[in-house]
């Protein structure tokens, strides 16, 4: 195996389960989630070069899983939200019920429009700043601000009150 | 991320993404790449080759496909004479440009003017029966009613539509009004302006300079705002399909669209015309997110509705095909499961 080669899978093996979870609330489904991210890493893997010599290769990896994603949506977008969502076998601790409704935030989450979708999950899932978000979406800090605001409203309405959703 | 509602939000979205496993198969990665890369020279060494050997071919399919050139003669010129496509279609279309141009008006202006003299059809809403192939799974068919003022209802099945309609359980999003506003707009108003509006119709703030900067160079091709008019006027045309004002209108603003180019043909007897999206339509101009996927919507020649979309690799079968089935209908009428 070559140098490049090993630095490839070292990349797919720190990488896999965090674009994985973003994948997820992409799309809402976890299978749908592990095709994606394969498509990434095939795309990844075609563009090797080009990513190792980014300045940000996370960035770069979570540009190609937003491009797949849409691609998705462009085609499929229109299809139903799930509401018998696959939840994982893992058993998870309900502790954000007490403040969260987990269905209909996800089924909130989902019936975004895909930009405005795309950015929440990177800012609050993937925890990126406003600028790293803008230069993976291509689009402004502005917009990222505005894309944020109005799917924070939407989101707002599965918290439960204790304070307004912004 | 400072608010309580971010953190919140930051907090159930982990939650909802805990403890799932997932190993990548990096070998079935490394073959679909190799595979991938193959098939990628493959098509770039035969068009070279291809170019000479089939010139007796490419003279007669050149006389049925041309670019879709722009409609503004400001921005008619060389510029769209050279569109170079991801599958090495440009000599073909550059000739076809010069010897067919002369011949054929632009087939997507031309048809514009004619549907935007057309009546509005009777109705409120157009019923549309979609039937989606993915490669290698079964076909799926869906219903989606479209009201013309932009609102959207879908159901699975076509007895589950009229309880959608009951429950007013509007899925729109206000998105596809603003789309079929932007290509009624652009029937007779400004395509600068019309473009802008269509670029940023999934917005409801005012358009960025970024993007407003760019309506000016539009015809350079290469842009953001090629791949938001393309994908916004998609949805345009099958949410008001039915209408043959907001097809005249998206027909004038894909008409602009550098990189796209138009082929004539026939489908089930009818004649019909094929617009294949270009690389930064696609938003592929950047490079991530690979440049070999293709997307191409075909109309009806004669009326502009749409029958077919295809999506996947620029050689070979697609990996998406949607066909659709357009129904003139009234929004009572389908509340009433009269349909």
């Amino acid at each position: 195996m070559s140098r490049s080669e090993e630095e490839y899978r070292k990349f797919v093996g720190s990488r896999a389960a965090s674009l994985h979870r973003t994948a997820y609330l992409l799309c809402g489904d976890w299978h749908l989630a592990d095709d994606l991210v394969q498509e990434t890493f095939v795309h990844t893997l075609r563009h090797w070069r080009r990513v190792e010599r980014a300045d940000n290769r996370n960035a770069y990896v979570n540009r190609i899983l937003i491009n797949e994603f849409k691609r998705h949506w462009r085609r499929y977008g229109r299809l139903p939200v799930r509401t018998d969502i696959d939840r994982p076998e893992v058993a998870v601790p309900d502790v954000s019920d007490e403040v969260v409704n987990r269905a209909d935030l996800l089924r909130a989450l989902l019936t975004l429009p895909a930009r405005q979708r795309a950015t929440v999950v990177l800012r609050y899932l993937e925890g990126m700043s406003e600028r790293e978000t803008a230069a993976v979406m291509r689009c402004s800090e502005g917009t990222v601000k505005s894309q944020t605001a109005r799917a924070l409203n939407t989101l707002g309405g599965c918290l439960k009150p204790k304070e307004s959703p912004l | 991320m400072n608010s309580p509602t971010e953190q919140r939000v930051g907090a159930a979205f982990r939650d909802l993404v805990a403890e799932q496993p997932f190993t990548p198969d990096v070998s079935a990665i490394e073959q679909r790449a190799r595979q991938a890369r193959r098939r990628h020279r493959m098509v770039q060494g035969g068009i070279g080759a291809g170019v000479v050997a089939v010139a007796a071919v490419t003279a007669v399919s050149v006389a049925s496909s041309v670019p879709a050139t722009p409609a503004r003669p400001a921005q008619a010129g060389g510029a769209h004479a050279v569109t170079v496509h991801p599958s090495g279609r440009s000599n073909t279309h550059a000739s076809a440009s010069s010897s067919a141009s002369a011949a054929t008006p632009q087939p997507l202006v031309q048809l514009a003017a004619v549907l935007a003299a057309e009546p509005q059809p009777k109705g409120n809403a157009t019923l549309v029966e979609r039937e989606t192939t993915l490669a290698g799974q079964a076909t799926v068919k869906v219903w989606d009613l479209y009201t013309d003022d932009g609102r959207y209802f879908f159901s699975q099945t076509e007895s589950g539509l009229p309880a959608q309609v009951q429950e007013d359980n509007n899925q729109g999003n206000g998105i596809f009004a603003r789309e079929i506003a932007a290509a009624e707009y652009a029937v007779t108003g400004n395509l600068d302006t019309a473009a802008l509006k269509m670029a940023w119709a999934a917005n409801t703030t005012p358009p960025p300079a970024w993007i407003t900067d760019q309506v000016k160079d539009i015809s350079a091709g290469g842009l953001q705002i090629d791949n938001y008019v393309w994908e916004n006027s998609e949805d345009a045309l099958t949410a008001g399909a039915g209408n043959p004002q907001v097809r005249a209108g998206v027909l004038r603003l894909v008409s602009i669209l550098p990189g796209v180019t138009v082929t004539h043909g026939t489908v089930d007897g009818q004649p019909t015309l094929t617009l294949t999206a270009g690389a930064a339509e696609l938003g592929g101009s950047g490079g991530a997110g690979g440049s070999s996927y293709q997307e191409a919507t075909t109309i009806n020649a004669e009326t502009g509705i749409p029958l077919k979309f295809t999506g996947g690799p620029a050689s070979g079968p697609p990996d998406t095909t949607v066909i659709w089935k357009l129904t003139r209908v009234t929004l009572a009428d389908i509340a009433a499961g009269k349909f």
